[in-house]
């Protein structure tokens, strides 16, 4: 007797002498039978997904379930904690706070006196992080690396710029023994994201003299940089 | 009189600067309305009295 290449059914050789060609064809057709009724119940239905984007995932060993496609510009991401151990979520490290700020005005310093530089106008404030209004300070609300970028202009003699982090002097980004300048610096640094914040200070050693106020002349700005 | 001023007054020394430039002694003022204070002493001498460290209550 042969058999078929791919499931073995039982077809008569080709010089077999038929005797019961009704039995024969029973024969074959009850093994095409069993072989396709066990393949579909062993497929899986195209009935489980329901909607443009959805995708098949194991919930189990041999067990699978429809994944619902995601908002736009997420991505399917790994999650032990969902039934399929995936989900669809915003991309992670591809954007964070933004800000840009000037002074607005001159603003009177007094002599030897490390001054907050109270940055009171706002070109842009991507995620609100700045507060130009009472603390003039920016407190991001994603952890990660910042660069800070600060540029004053300064009437008095002797400029030194400080950037503080969380109420204390963590960078000096300058020391200058100029007069009546305009002086620039830039660092990077890590904010947690939560209570971490920033502020810009100056002081000058002669008498009491303005910082210069105006959009090109004492300005600060700081954006993400990576997680 | 500021309290650069004062402290000047008390020490005549302090009058170079360089005490407050190097950190020794460091005012500041927090832009918030309240005066300035003493944020750092580490000064030979001790605070004059009537003065302190740290940013007084508001």
């Amino acid at each position: 007797m042969a058999t078929t290449t791919n499931y073995s059914w039982s077809t008569p050789d080709d010089t077999a002498l038929v005797k019961d060609g009704a039995a024969a064809i029973r024969s074959l057709g009850t093994a095409i039978d069993t072989t396709v009724f066990n393949n579909a119940g062993a497929a899986i239905a195209k009935t489980i997904v329901d909607a443009k984007g959805d995708i098949i995932a194991a919930t189990a060993s041999d067990t699978v379930a429809r994944l619902a496609v995601g908002a736009n510009d997420t991505v399917l991401t790994a999650d032990s904690t969902t039934a399929t151990g995936l989900k669809w979520a915003a991309p992670a490290g591809s954007s964070g706070p933004t800000f840009g700020v000037y002074l607005s005005a001159n603003q009177s310093i007094t002599g030897s006196t490390y001054t907050k530089v109270q940055f009171n106008t706002e070109e842009w404030d991507s995620d609100s992080c700045f507060d130009s209004t009472t603390n003039y300070r920016f407190t991001p609300n994603k952890a990660g690396y910042y660069q800070i970028n600060y540029t004053v202009a300064d009437s008095g003699s002797d400029i030194y710029g400080r950037l503080y982090k969380n109420g204390s002097n963590f960078k000096g980004l300058w020391g200058s023994g100029v007069s009546g300048a305009q002086i620039s610096g830039s660092c990077m640094v890590y904010a947690n994201g939560t209570t971490d914040y920033f502020e810009f200070y100056l002081a000058h050693f002669g008498g009491t003299a303005p910082i210069y106020g105006g959009q090109t002349a004492t300005f600060a700005s700081g954006a993400w940089i990576r997680g | 009189m500021t309290l650069v001023e004062q402290l000047i007054k008390t020490f005549p020394e302090l009058l170079d600067l360089s005490a407050f430039k190097n950190d020794l002694i460091v005012i500041q003022d927090d832009s918030d309305g309240l005066d300035a204070y003493i944020a750092k002493w580490e000064y030979s001498e001790p605070i004059p009295k009537g003065l302190k460290l740290g940013k007084p209550k508001g």
